[in-house]
């Protein structure tokens, strides 16, 4: 039961709901036991037990926590594009205000605004270090959609906490400007 | 900068993440970073980059499994592996001529073969699905009439009253229309499929012949499922039993 902790703590990420969490990782411990022998030794044991959380969530979770979360666009969103001018746009911190101040509470509710997908990736990748490919077998999804989720989810998500910072007087509008915009990124207004 | 440089920093710049994930390949990388050597805003951008992966990770809350669920997870597994006493007892009890019969029946192996349907089954039994119609055997038949070409006979797998027939839903078996039937089977959940079985195949090398019918057995991710004909319509039976209970569960499903 190694992997529990990171288990729970991206079910949390995926459902949003600690009830919902502890039982998503419930089914995802028994139906790893029931299918043990289909383990190949030698492969990465938490990548196995992460793709079998993430379709147990599509499986079972996923309608739920839709219709909780009305508001939430996961498939309408149109695919992420990759224009330059996003990674520039969120590069502008000059001060490192921004990610220097960084609170726990601000990049967990961020991380919540984000999509599923998009968070999902982002998660997957700097929070639980897997790698492109292993996040594209968990995923279900090509190495290359991989990186335009994550490139996307990194934007929104560095978005948001310059939104709060920006209304918690952390950093000055002008300071990180020109952000991807609204038309372009798909999100509702 | 020049024109040509600065579409050079656009090109490369769509690459930073990859760099910073370490996911480069090493000629690529070498590239990249030759880059980085000359340009001062292409650096700048990977710099801050950098700064927000890590300040990331850092402030991202570690939330730890609760102890409850560590327990809760610890008694599921090991109930998993404990054999299901209470089935055996009942069965034997309440089934003494069906038990023979499903005892006595052997074990050929017929020509090799492969059902597209057993791996199907199994598949949606595996999800929960929420039933459609709820009721008695009657009920549930008339409410297939207007939905299927097909006589949705539903098998008496209950002959004990820890058995109930939770419901019924729309369902498919290979692409082709089928009626789901959810059993509770002491606290099991058993799954039957009805389809028109006119031209699907549902042989395969497993053959056991049960109050003079062939049924065939397959295994699929772990679960057993029955198969077998009658009048034209197929039936696929799945659960989590071992393949002895499957005979008992059959043998109640096609005696008259």
């Amino acid at each position: 039961m190694g992997h529990l902790d990171s288990l729970y703590a991206t079910g949390l990420r995926m459902t949003r709901d600690p009830r919902d969490a502890e039982d998503l990782v419930q089914d995802t411990m028994l139906t790893a036991y029931r299918f043990f022998h289909r383990f190949e030794p030698g492969t990465n044991c938490k990548a196995w037990l992460f793709k079998i959380l993430t379709n147990t969530f599509i499986n079972k979770y996923r309608k739920k926590v839709r219709e909780r979360e009305v508001r939430d666009v996961i498939d309408q969103e149109e695919t992420p594009s990759l224009m330059s001018e996003d990674v520039a746009v969120a590069s502008r911190d000059p001060e490192g205000l921004l990610v220097g101040n960084l609170l726990s509470d601000d990049v967990k509710r961020a991380l919540e605004a984000v999509p599923h997908d998009y968070r999902m990736a982002v998660v997957l990748c700097d929070l639980e270090d897997f790698s492109y490919k292993e996040i594209a077998d968990i995923m279900d999804c090509p190495v290359g959609t991989v990186m335009s989720r994550l490139h996307r989810g990194r934007r929104l998500l560095q978005k948001t906490l310059r939104d709060y910072a920006v209304r918690q007087g952390i950093v000055k509008e002008g300071d990180v400007i020109e952000f991807p915009g609204k038309n372009k990124s798909g999100e509702k207004s | 900068m020049s024109g040509k440089e600065a579409l050079r920093c656009a090109g490369i710049s769509r690459f930073v993440d990859t760099y910073l994930d370490g996911e480069f390949a090493e000629t690529d990388r070498a590239e990249f970073e030759g880059h980085l050597g000359e340009c001062e805003t292409c650096r700048g951008k990977v710099r801050v980059q950098a700064e927000w992966k890590t300040a990331i990770k850092a402030a991202a809350p570690r939330e730890l499994a609760p102890a409850a669920l560590r327990n809760r997870v610890a008694r599921s597994i090991a109930r998993e592996s404990k054999p299901m006493l209470s089935w055996r007892a009942w069965a034997v009890r309440a089934m003494p001529a069906a038990a023979a019969v499903g005892l006595l029946a052997t074990f050929m192996i017929s020509k090799v073969q492969w059902s597209p349907v057993a791996a199907d089954v199994v598949a949606k039994h595996q999800k929960m699905m929420p039933s459609e119609v709820s009721g008695g055997p009657d009920q549930i038949k008339k409410w297939y009439a207007d939905k299927v070409d097909f006589p949705v006979r539903v098998p008496q797998l209950c002959r004990h009253p820890t058995c109930s027939l939770r419901g019924a839903r729309l369902s498919s078996v290979a692409d082709k229309p089928a009626a789901y039937l959810i059993y509770d089977v002491n606290g099991d959940k058993v799954s039957v499929f009805v389809f028109d079985a006119s031209d699907m195949p549902i042989e395969t090398r497993k053959k056991t012949v049960i109050d003079n019918r062939e049924v065939y057995f397959d295994q699929e991710h772990g679960y057993n499922v029955a198969l077998f004909r009658d009048r034209g319509v197929g039936y696929a039976i799945a659960s989590d039993m071992d393949q002895e209970q499957m005979v008992k569960l059959v043998s109640s499903a096609v005696s008259p």
